[in-house]
């Protein structure tokens, strides 16, 4: 009987087992198409001298030696970095100060919930499009308004160290919204019961934003932050399509390096080194987000 | 050049026959654009033109292919940018910008000419339609200005490409063949977008002479510039687009840019070469 049973058991993980990956292989099948593969595709071509349209040639880590000692690279990196460390904080701070004002029990916050999430949903190019028209000398928006109030002519995209302030602007009012509705999911986990027992101790609303909301949106904090980070080292269109990279070369992100390297310049060995380091990157910074914030 | 029409007429500085004079020379130029600069009304700028990508790179060329210089050396392996014929070039882009004639950092110069914001603009032919559209906007285009004895302006075209291939019968080839002589021969039609067709026999026909304005600038295409071939063009594309806009930005001198121009040039015609 015993025997029976435990057959039966294996029978039902293996069909159990057989139902998963079935769900699971779509999934899995693109994953590995298109992206495990082009990953270890491109590191495969880091390692050789790669063009378009002419034979590639092993080259080993002359790539990467290349790179290291390209002044562009570096300053490409830095500016990324630079990006990643002004917006981060700055988008989750946005994020969750409007998460908590549109999660009070006032009039009006549906409206508003919606409105700070609208622009997510818009394009890149409409985004940028939209910002150029703002920022733009001579006809635009802020340039009636710097005129008029006696400032003149601000020239927001091509002023070194300006530019990054007018970019962060315009990544803050797109890409908020996203951060803001995970923050908000967050506040609407914790239950309502800690906040009655805080108020009936007496505590004000300063002691219950640190010391009730922020520690127990630490997992959504971490989650958005993560997120954030990964997103702010992919900038490349809003510094592309506003300021060209430019003035000079003052934004021009890793990103873009890369885009320029492999496809204008079509040395495509050298961007998928570029592409590779980029990945240690990143994943550097990740591992050591996930130390900072292990729970203890 | 496009040049708004009401405008001259408005400063007193459109001729008698409805056209534009501007000396040939550095100094005709300026003096004629320091005028405008003087009597234009309140708002409105003396040249427009977008400060970064294409246009900053078509009138460098133009001016740089005028006193003599250009990108490469005959070899194709050296880059020729920081001479004195660029530093020229570059330098007659500045006074433009520092003077005020040609404001700087600007990001829509058609739509300034468009909304009549500009008493002239450098823009390329592709615009025409665009100002053929504007409502209200009376203008005219002649052949951009000549600085020196040596007539050019920057040209690129619309090519056909047809691709090494062995594959394919001399039948085939042949077919591609004809249909390339016939789209040159009737290609008055692609004037309407400003163009100018490749073949002098199409450009004289009447069918492109009876396009309004086409035929002011169409003598141009005699002396126009294309880039020296060479791989590199793409890259370099870029870097000047680049260079130029910092520059007049005010991020960097002409003496930087030309520096910068050679070495980096330089860069990707030796990576090419290798």
């Amino acid at each position: 009987m015993k025997g029976a049973t435990n057959s039966e058991r294996l029978k039902n993980i293996i069909k159990e087992n057989i139902a998963a990956w079935l769900f699971l292989i779509p999934y899995l099948g693109f994953f590995i198409c298109f992206l495990l593969f082009p990953i270890l595709r491109g590191m495969y071509v880091s390692l050789f001298d790669a063009a378009l349209g002419r034979e590639s040639i092993f080259v080993g880590l002359e790539n990467y030696v290349t790179i290291f000692k390209d002044k562009a690279f570096w300053q490409s990196l830095f500016n990324t970095l630079f990006f990643v460390i002004i917006s981060t904080p700055a988008i989750v701070l946005v994020g969750f100060v409007f998460a908590i004002f549109v999660n009070s029990k006032l009039k009006g916050t549906t409206f508003l919930r919606v409105s700070y999430f609208a622009s997510y949903v818009l394009s890149m190019a409409v985004v940028t499009g939209l910002w150029i028209f703002i920022y733009q000398p001579y006809t635009g928006l802020l340039s009636v308004i710097t005129n008029a109030l006696g400032l003149g002519e601000i020239y927001w995209l091509n002023t070194k160290w300006l530019v990054w302030f007018a970019i962060l602007v315009t990544t803050i009012w797109w890409t908020v919204g996203f951060n803001m509705v995970l923050f908000l999911v967050g506040l609407q986990d914790i239950p309502d019961e800690i906040y009655e027992a805080a108020e009936i101790d007496g505590a004000n609303s300063r002691q219950i934003l640190f010391r009730i909301t922020i520690p127990l949106l630490r997992d959504t904090t971490v989650l958005v932050i993560l997120l954030q980070t990964i997103s702010s080292f992919k900038l490349f269109g809003q510094t592309y399509l506003m300021a060209g990279g430019g003035p000079g070369t003052h934004t021009r992100t890793l990103v873009h390096y890369i885009y320029e390297t492999g496809f204008t310049n079509r040395r495509m060995g050298l961007a998928a080194a570029m592409s590779v380091a980029f990945f240690v990157v990143v994943l550097l910074v990740s591992l050591l987000q996930n130390k900072v914030f292990a729970k203890k | 050049m496009h040049f708004n029409k009401d405008l001259l007429e408005e400063i007193g500085m459109l001729e008698a026959d409805g056209t534009v004079k501007i000396e040939r020379g550095e100094e005709g130029f300026f003096k004629f654009f320091e005028e405008v600069k003087k009597r234009a009304p309140e708002g409105v700028m003396p040249i427009s033109g977008t400060s970064q990508y294409g246009l900053p790179m078509y009138l460098w060329y133009t001016l740089l292919t005028q006193y003599g210089g250009d990108i490469l050396d005959e070899t194709g392996t050296k880059a020729t940018l920081d001479t004195p014929e660029n530093k020229k070039a570059l330098s007659i882009m500045m006074r433009m910008v520092e003077n005020d004639i040609w404001p700087k950092n600007q990001k829509n110069g058609a739509e300034i000419f468009t909304a009549q914001k500009a008493v002239a603009t450098i823009n390329g032919v592709w615009a025409l339609p665009i100002f053929e559209s504007a409502e209200g906007l009376n203008f005219i285009s002649i052949p951009f200005p000549q600085f020196t004895d040596t007539d050019s302006v920057y040209a690129d075209s619309h090519s056909l490409v047809f691709p090494k291939n062995d594959n394919i019968s001399d039948e085939e080839r042949k077919a591609a063949m004809e249909f390339a002589v016939w789209l040159t021969n009737n290609s008055a039609k692609w004037g309407k977008a400003g163009h100018i067709p490749s073949k002098p026999s199409v450009a004289q026909s009447d069918e492109y002479q009876s396009l309004l304005y086409r035929k002011d600038y169409a003598p141009s295409a005699e002396y126009a510039k294309f880039y020296p071939q060479s791989t590199s063009i793409a890259g370099f594309t870029e870097l000047i687009q680049r260079e130029l806009a910092a520059m007049i930005a005010g991020e960097q001198d002409v003496d930087k840019t030309a520096s910068n121009l050679q070495t980096e040039f330089q860069k990707l015609l030796d990576a090419k070469n290798k």
